[in-house]
């Protein structure tokens, strides 16, 4: 089937978008506002951008709540700073817990029983259970386009520099990171996910390992 | 473990950056040069940014062989418009068939043996084979800051507005996008993979179907 996307005349019962771009890693955003109130959301519009120097980039859509934008967005262009924090496949109900519609200020990290750890570059803390944090110092925000009869949806692209990484000795093997180790939880569709299960090798034909 | 990621003191062999955000969505990237001649690419860097409009960008690294830089960021510069195919499961050998570094101007897509089919929109073909197949229009380039000794390997953002929709009948189950039923390929740090093998579901607390 095909469907204009302006028009979204797929038919579908639910818009199918965010199944179509799959799986979606998970940024588990931990930001403060000026007053050190903690904030932690997850975000699946988050990935990587570049790697000299390491930059990630994570999109807010529109407004929230009792706020003119979401909380990470508002603290980090506030403070210039923020946390990424990985969702490992046992940290999973507790990121769901984040995601609850909460009150500017109220701490999701706490909401949620998870431990507040020490950053060494920036002031957010980050998640003592998550085996991986990138701490990050704001970029810029990029605005992107209106779409009509949709201007409270418009969504806004926020990069960071990844500045000092934390990671947890014990996902480390010979070297490298283990992904089996943690197995980070990913974004699909609706209301589904997917936990990293299984792993496995393929070398670029001009490698010259690759046979 | 912690490392200072401008000095990037980790000790480690290789720069386990790109496995501390797994699982990455891969986008199969089609585009035309000037001329009409096609090209394919798989980005990793490569996600939505908005769901009004749909939204999505992928990101390249520096030059690439003999062009100033990535074959897909040129073509959508001067064209205007690129495709993102779906890396299927059963696709991942030729999706990496086609990252060999080619002269510009090769058909990546013959090169893997892929069949193109039409889009409706815009002029760079798809990948008949794949599930997936968003047509987009380019929107802007925004180019990621340089790393001091690194100018080579200044990062770009290229966003486009996704506009047109192919879906594979077969992967619609019940008006939804069934995963499992092309289990997209993930990329995860080094030169490993992973396949999308399982789904599960988790309402948001503030959802009414939570329990």
């Amino acid at each position: 089937m095909f469907y204009d996307a302006a028009k979204r005349d797929h038919g579908l019962p639910q818009d199918p978008l965010k199944a179509l771009i799959v799986p979606r890693p998970i940024g588990w955003i931990s930001t403060i506002d000026s007053q050190g109130r903690v904030n932690l959301a997850p975000y699946s519009f988050y990935n990587g951008v570049g790697e000299f120097p390491p930059m990630v980039y994570f999109a807010i859509t529109g407004t929230y709540g009792d706020t003119p934008t979401k909380h990470s967005r508002m603290n980090a262009e506030e403070t210039g700073e923020f946390v990424v924090n990985v969702v490992a496949g046992t940290l999973s109900e507790k990121m769901n817990v984040t995601t609850a519609m909460v009150a500017y200020g109220v701490d999701e990290m706490k909401l949620a029983g998870l431990t507040p750890a020490p950053c060494r570059f920036v002031k957010p803390p980050r998640v003592a259970e998550s085996p991986v944090a990138l701490e990050c110092r704001y970029w810029k925000t990029v605005e992107l386009p209106v779409e009509p009869g949709h201007e409270a949806k418009r969504g806004s692209v926020v990069f960071g520099q990844v500045v000092g990484v934390h990671i947890d000795d014990s996902i480390l093997k010979d070297g490298r990171v283990d992904a089996l180790a943690f197995k980070p939880v990913a974004r699909l569709g609706y209301s589904e996910y997917t936990t990293t299960d299984n792993v496995w090798r393929m070398r670029r034909p001009d490698d010259p390992r690759y046979q | 473990m912690f490392y200072d990621a401008t000095k990037r003191d980790h000790g480690m062999q290789v720069d386990p950056f790109t496995a501390l955000i797994v699982p990455r969505p891969i986008g199969w990237i089609s585009t035309i040069d000037g001329k009409g001649r096609v090209n394919l690419a798989p980005y990793s860097f490569y996600n939505a940014v908005s769901g009004s409009p749909p939204m999505v960008y992928f990101s390249t690294t520096g030059t690439y062989g003999n062009t100033p830089t990535k074959h897909s960021r040129m073509n959508v510069e001067e064209t205007g418009e690129f495709v993102v195919n779906m890396v299927s499961a059963e696709l991942g050998q030729e999706m990496n068939v086609t990252t060999t570094m080619v002269e510009y101007g090769i058909d990546e897509m013959k090169l893997a043996g892929l069949e193109p089919a039409p889009c409706r929109f815009v002029k760079p073909p798809r990948v008949a084979r794949s599930p997936i197949a968003l047509e987009c229009k380019y929107w802007k380039t925004v180019e990621m800051p340089v790393e001091e000794g690194r100018e080579k390997q200044q990062a770009a953002v290229v966003f486009g507005r996704v506009v047109g929709v192919h879906i594979d009948d077969a992967i619609i189950k019940s008006g939804r996008i069934d995963t499992l039923a092309f289990k997209p390929l993930a990329r995860l740090g080094y030169s490993e993979y992973t396949t999308t093998e399982n789904v599960w579901k988790m309402s948001r607390p503030d959802d009414s179907r939570y329990q």
